[in-house]
């Protein structure tokens, strides 16, 4: 290596051992660097190995072979201070309020009540949600629980955010919405994200590079490169420029999404 | 329905030996208050329930943790407590007679034993069935073991717990009146199974209205706190 990386993913694989079934390889030999303050999109077919790679990069799960680096340090346990994540199923703690959720990483760490309060309120204002300080997660909407999840990550002010399809539940106009806001937030920060998700012009428009994994055991298939000029807007995505890459997008994605469903359908 | 009570009893549609009329119980209630002698043995059953209740709570809870918490232990032997459970314990009753004695011993032993299995089960399944995700989304967050537990296993499992808590109380009330009822010195149940030895039906019936009382007051009492710890 002549140069560090600011995240280093080296010959990862994750094989799933089962008693009953036979085991499922999910990664093979994945390698990948990411730059800091980059925007990073993974796309891949339904089962590739999206999630279990963001697992292994919050030090949530240990890969079957490979090591994982960021900033030259082996990660082996979740790393609050480096990464934080919002996960693909709603994961709110529905015994707090919004700003109980939001500070808890914060609460975890021993910081006082007073700043916890100060740096959660801050966060809470970044996704739009003052006002809603008090609500418990089942009295928000679907696309409001997630703005809740990104503050929550955001407040541990981590280094890298890990997004695991995170607007994947919401209706499409929702959606569109939250990915302009993610944008702004991206653009206010410049956190490393490292973002899953299954719509294409999503990943078009919020990405700086997309990488396309194969069908199961997921490997690289493709990297795009997206150079839309920053700020942003949704306006790009009528743009020819736009369209062309949600089809070469769409091409090298098609041959792998139809052997992932073959592969269901053997399973 | 106290209204065709009354009637029913006023026409002697039923034998008032078997069912007095309600304002003649309502006279044997209001006697039976001024009396010093039944405070004693509303004291004796109290302190029995509070007794089992706690016993019942404690050691359900933490055996659930236990059961619940290592995977190994909860498939051994949650199985074997739900059969257990589905016993009639008062089969058991003797025993602690034998044990414990004709006193409130026997009773806190019997009652705690019946209130006993609805805790434990419903913490077990509770810490058992908390949903992963959050046990992930907290890790990440930089949770320590002990932060785990407190600031999410527990909050997590603890409407399944109380629901476990509240049918254990019920339990347990049963298996005081009915542990004093068949045998026992002192207690509301004792004074049942004497009235209805004596066929005195008035005081029959203000023993019962007097359980009834107490099973709804700790019923609300349960239910207050019941609202207090489930906010969602
Ligand atoms: N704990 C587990 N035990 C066994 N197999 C697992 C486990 N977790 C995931 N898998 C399998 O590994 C493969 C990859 O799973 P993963 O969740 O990483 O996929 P994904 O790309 O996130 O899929 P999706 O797009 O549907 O979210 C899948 O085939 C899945 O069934
Ligand atoms: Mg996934």
């Amino acid at each position: 290596m002549s140069q560090e990386a600011f995240i280093d993913l080296q010959n990862i694989s994750v094989t799933y051992l089962s008693r009953t079934l036979a085991p499922v390889s999910a990664l093979k030999d994945f390698n990948l660097t990411v730059k800091e303050g980059e925007f990073l999109t993974i796309i891949g077919p339904s089962g590739c190995g999206k999630s279990t790679l963001l697992h292994i990069l919050a030090g949530l799960q240990r890969p079957s072979q490979g090591e994982v680096y960021i900033e030259g340090e082996r990660i082996e346990t979740p790393r609050p201070d480096k990464v934080a994540m919002v996960f693909q199923e709603y994961t709110l703690f529905p015994w707090r309020t919004v700003l109980g959720n939001v500070e808890v990483g914060l609460e975890f760490k021993g910081i006082s009540k007073q700043e916890r309060r100060e740096r959660a309120l801050e966060k809470i204002k970044l996704v739009g949600l003052q006002g809603f300080e008090t609500r418990y997660p089942h009295e928000l909407s679907g696309g409001m629980k997630q703005r809740v999840a990104i503050a929550r990550a955001l407040t541990v002010d981590p280094e890298i955010l890990l997004m695991d399809e995170p607007f994947g539940a919401l209706d499409e106009q929702t959606r569109l919405v939250l990915g302009e806001e993610l944008m702004r937030i991206w653009e206010e920060t410049r956190k490393t994200i490292i973002f899953v998700t299954h719509s294409l012009s999503e990943a078009v428009y919020l990405s700086d590079r997309i990488v396309v994994m194969t069908a199961r055991p997921g490997r690289i298939k493709e990297v795009l490169k997206v150079d839309f000029p920053h700020p942003r807007r949704p306006e790009i995505m009528t743009t020819d420029a736009f369209e062309d890459l949600r089809i070469q997008l769409l091409r090298n994605l098609y041959d792998e999404s139809k052997k992932a469903v073959l592969q269901e359908n053997k399973a | 329905m106290l209204a065709f009570w009354e009637i029913a009893t006023a026409y002697e549609w039923v034998l008032p030996a078997l069912l007095p009329p309600p304002v003649e119980v309502l006279k044997t209630f209001v006697g039976l208050l001024g009396e010093g002698d039944i405070y004693i043995h509303l004291a004796v059953t109290l302190q029995e329930i509070l007794l089992a209740y706690l016993i019942a709570v404690l050691t359900g809870t933490f055996l659930g943790f236990l059961l619940g918490g290592i995977p190994y232990l909860g498939d051994i032997f949650e199985p074997l407590l739900v059969a257990i459970s589905a016993v009639p314990i008062v089969i058991l009753y003797p025993f602690s007679v034998l044990f414990f004695g004709i006193g409130s011993g026997s009773k806190i032993a019997f009652a705690a034993l019946s209130g006993f299995f609805p805790v434990v089960i419903n913490t077990t399944w509770g810490v058992r069935t908390v949903n992963p995700e959050l046990i992930k989304a907290a890790k990440s967050l930089g949770a320590r073991p002990y932060q785990l537990f407190f600031k999410v296993i527990f909050p997590a499992a603890l409407p399944t717990m109380i629901s476990g808590f509240r049918i254990g109380m019920v339990f347990v009330l049963l298996a005081v009146i009915g542990g004093e009822f068949i045998s026992a010195k002192a207690g509301i149940g004792y004074k049942i199974a004497q009235a209805s030895d004596m066929l005195d039906t008035p005081l029959l019936f203000s023993y019962i209205w007097m359980v009834l009382t107490l099973a709804a007051g700790i019923n609300k009492l349960l239910s207050l706190v019941e609202r207090k710890f489930n906010i969602p």
